[in-house]
């Protein structure tokens, strides 16, 4: 079973956006570090770029961690934004659980 | 290993467990719609947790099992005697399959195909398959016509901790037929509380369809007890052919309101037409089950509760020394905090105790299955009676006794019980019977394991014992002491040494086993009636209730639960008794004066003490010098030196720092008895 990969790219020089790279299986078993590594980057940066992209699995866990962090920043009044660029298979996964809106909305 | 794969193991343990006590309990009654459901539960939830956890052997492996169930659960296929063989199996290989690198094993792995191989022949229904003729399946089919279903979905907190992803419940529900998906999010917490394992999510959902409610309720069938499920029939048509309704919903939804099925059939009567409003029904409504937050039982590990336990051990010894300070200090104050420590600590004791204790059913499982795969083999026909399954037993006590009992099964299965022809032959009923029965008694859990067989031939015990030289030949013995003879090592009257039992190193194992977790072992038997063996165990292991009583200034600990009474005489009357006996309350007691036995020199007091302790069904003296009092003594082992003393049990701490050692008053009788 692969493992997600996580990146964070701290901010370039001309800019003041971190950026965040979720890739491979994003199920709860394979989530503690990536929770633990968002957390810190939430509380580091001011504008944070989430990218999610070659995933091959997700669940529950991942879509609940994606609207907490939203939540947070929000609070926080920190920006966040969002790309995500699913398979087939898992859109419509989010689109027959109802996830879609919300995470369009995000 | 992460912890995530060891937590699968715990519980995929427990589950194969209970898969095949389910699987002996279907053997009984095949037709068992329960029973079906139950092995098809399992064995989903062994999938579904496998193909979670990454042991996808695992998964692949029952989900064949799964399909065939699947077949038997919906009427299309018979439980039969093959069908039941090649599940067995693959319990006992679902259970290697818990080792990741199994199928790297070339034993493992051949059967692993050998397996595939039968499964694949039933899937295939091949001529082992007993099909059902599809007019006995009585399956409620659908109408065909289209109805509107709301539910509303609350998972349990912990429902990933198993590898349930909700989002394929919902997947699998939408299936069905159309549907309006609401995620509920609201309680999904900021990132400081965000716990991943969590689930804060609730869905509510319309699903349009023809299927029946029972099955839009098996999708949950393997979180239902564990979530909050309403599953109601709002509309006998396809409400999402009507805007007003949808957009109502939506609107609804948008403003956070909840949906309840009450407003939402108002909501649906307000908005068709009267002609077709009547024919809208809530003529089903099925609240499955809500559960309130309240988390009955956690899984601990033996680690802790060993921990716990020595920590309450330390904890008694402490409060000992405190007792002790009090009693030579005589400060008021502290001595009434001293007893309430006290009070507590026996409490704590109490339920420290109760907490390491398991019920003896969770060994019946593997003594059932012992005792079907020797009946099959040894071609006899046996059931396997149980009886006080609820009675617990320390943990330890609990591993200690396995083996053992499995010997003494497998001795009443291959020597005991009789082959069917043989059984009627001599009157008896065709089929044996085993019998295990389980209770405590006072301070002690008795295990009684009995056959209806052969009994034992006490002429050929005593002939193989004159021919090993275990026993004079001059010698008179009764038959209770040549019935003791079998528990001597090298010991065995079988005439062929079989897999199973009769290669000589059987019973003097059981026996030291039983010795090992301080259990006593009694043999009865009669020719052609049967055999019955009796386990004495104690309930714990690690600390005991005793009495505290000295000898020659050396302190010594009997367990209070075999003192009987206690008196004090002359020394002269022990002195001048004849052939230890004594007279107590008109009743002739023998005795032992430990001093002499324990060869302890010095001058006698001149007023002693008499303890009578229980012996089998009697009662024996034993003779000491004073009686100090209660003491509640925690065991530690002793050292190597003190092996061969078996009438030392252990040792133990007292309050004044100084050793007292724990006397285990059946083996001093048993060893003064046969030394006298």
């Amino acid at each position: 079973m692969k493992d997600s990969k996580f990146k964070i790219q701290a901010p370039k020089k001309d800019e003041d956006v971190a950026r965040i790279f979720l890739t491979g299986d994003l199920g709860v078993n394979k989530f503690k570090s990536v929770v633990d590594k968002i957390s810190e980057a939430e509380s580091k940066y001011e504008n944070i770029e989430i990218n999610i992209g070659e995933v091959i699995a997700f669940d529950l866990a991942s879509l609940q961690l994606l609207i907490s962090l939203k939540k947070t920043r929000e609070k926080n009044n920190k920006k966040i934004s969002f790309n995500i660029d699913l398979s087939k298979d898992l859109t419509d996964l989010l689109n027959i659980t109802g996830f879609t809106n919300i995470i369009k909305s995000l | 290993m992460d912890n995530f794969q060891k937590k699968f193991i715990e519980e995929a343990t427990d589950l194969i467990n209970n898969l095949e006590e389910a699987l002996l309990s279907l053997e009984r009654n095949k037709a068992d719609n329960e029973l079906i459901a139950a092995v098809f539960r399992i064995m989903h939830s062994l999938k579904g947790g496998g193909g979670m956890f990454g042991f996808d052997d695992i998964s692949s492996f029952t989900h064949n099992l799964e399909t065939i169930y699947d077949e038997v659960r919906s009427g299309r296929l018979k439980v039969t005697a093959d069908l039941l063989g090649i599940t067995f199996s693959s319990v006992d290989h679902l259970r290697s399959l818990l080792d990741p690198n199994a199928l790297k094993n070339d034993q493992i792995n051949k059967n692993h195909s050998i397996l595939l191989g039968k499964i694949n022949a039933f899937l295939k229904q091949d001529n082992t398959v007993e099909l059902v003729d599809s007019a006995d399946n009585t399956e409620q089919e659908s109408d065909g016509t289209n109805h509107t279903f709301y539910i509303y979905f609350a998972p349990d907190e912990a429902i990933m901790d198993n590898g349930t992803n909700p989002l394929y419940l919902i997947d699998e529900l939408c299936s069905f037929g159309n549907s309006l998906v609401f995620p509920k999010t609201g309680k999904i917490p900021e990132l400081s509380e965000f716990n991943y394992s969590k689930c804060y999510t609730a869905w509510d959902l319309f699903l349009i369809t023809p299927e029946d409610i029972n099955n839009i309720q098996d999708v949950f069938i393997f979180v239902e007890e564990e979530s909050e499920l309403e599953i109601t029939k709002i509309a006998d048509f396809d409400i999402l052919s009507n805007k007003k309704i949808i957009d109502n919903i939506h609107e609804r939804y948008n403003e956070k309101q909840n949906f309840d099925s009450t407003v939402l059939k108002s909501l649906i009567d307000e908005q068709v037409e009267k002609k077709d409003s009547q024919t809208v029904t809530v003529s089903e409504k099925l609240k499955v089950f809500t559960k309130e937050n309240v988390i009955s039982s956690i899984r601990v590990s033996s680690e802790k509760i060993d921990e716990l336990m020595n920590l309450v051990s330390e904890l008694v010894t402490a409060q000992a020394s405190l007792s002790l300070f009090v009693e030579e200090n005589n400060e008021f104050k502290l001595n009434h905090l001293s007893e309430n420590i006290e009070n507590i600590t026996r409490q704590l004791r109490d339920t420290t105790f109760s907490v390491s204790l398991i019920p003896i059913e969770t060994m019946l499982t593997r003594f059932h299955r012992l005792i079907r795969d020797l009946s099959s083999e040894f071609d006899k026909n046996i059931e396997f009676v149980t009886e006080g399954a609820e009675t617990e037993l320390d943990k330890t006590l609990i591993q200690g006794l396995t083996d053992p009992l499995m010997h003494i099964i497998r001795n009443s299965v291959d020597h005991g019980i009789e082959p069917e022809e043989e059984r009627i032959k001599k009157g008896k009923s065709k089929q044996g019977k085993i019998h295990l029965s389980a209770f405590y008694s006072g301070a002690s859990v008795i295990i009684k394991i009995q056959d209806d067989g052969r009994g034992i031939d006490i002429e050929k015990v005593r002939v193989k014992a004159l021919e090993k030289k275990l026993i004079l030949p001059d010698k008179k013995y009764t038959d209770k002491e040549m019935l003791d003879i079998i528990f001597l090592p090298g010991f065995s009257t079988a005439k062929n040494v079989t897999d199973v039992s009769g290669r000589g190193v059987g019973m003097d194992v059981v026996k030291r086993k039983i010795d090992e977790i301080r259990g006593i072992v009694e043999l009865e038997s009669k020719e052609n009636a049967g055999t019955s063996i009796v386990i004495k165990l104690p309930l714990t292991l690690s600390i005991i209730d005793g009495l505290l009583v000295e000898i020659s200034n050396t302190k010594y600990v009997m367990p209070l639960n075999f003192v009987n009474k206690i008196y004090s005489y002359e020394h002269e009357q022990f002195d001048k008794a004849f052939n230890n006996i004594i007279v107590v309350d008109g009743k002739q007691i023998p005795f032992y004066y430990l001093r002499k036995e324990f060869e302890i020199t010095g001058e006698p007091l001149s007023v002693e003490y008499l303890i009578l302790v229980k012996y089998e069904d009697k009662r024996i003296g034993l003779v000491v010098d004073n009686v100090l009092g209660e003491y509640q003594a925690v065991l530690k082992p002793l050292g190597k030196l003190y092996k061969s003393h078996e009438i030392i049990s252990g040792a133990t701490i007292l309050g004044d720092g100084t050793i007292a050692l724990v006397l285990d008053t059946n083996k001093i009788i048993h060893e003064f008895s046969f030394k006298s």
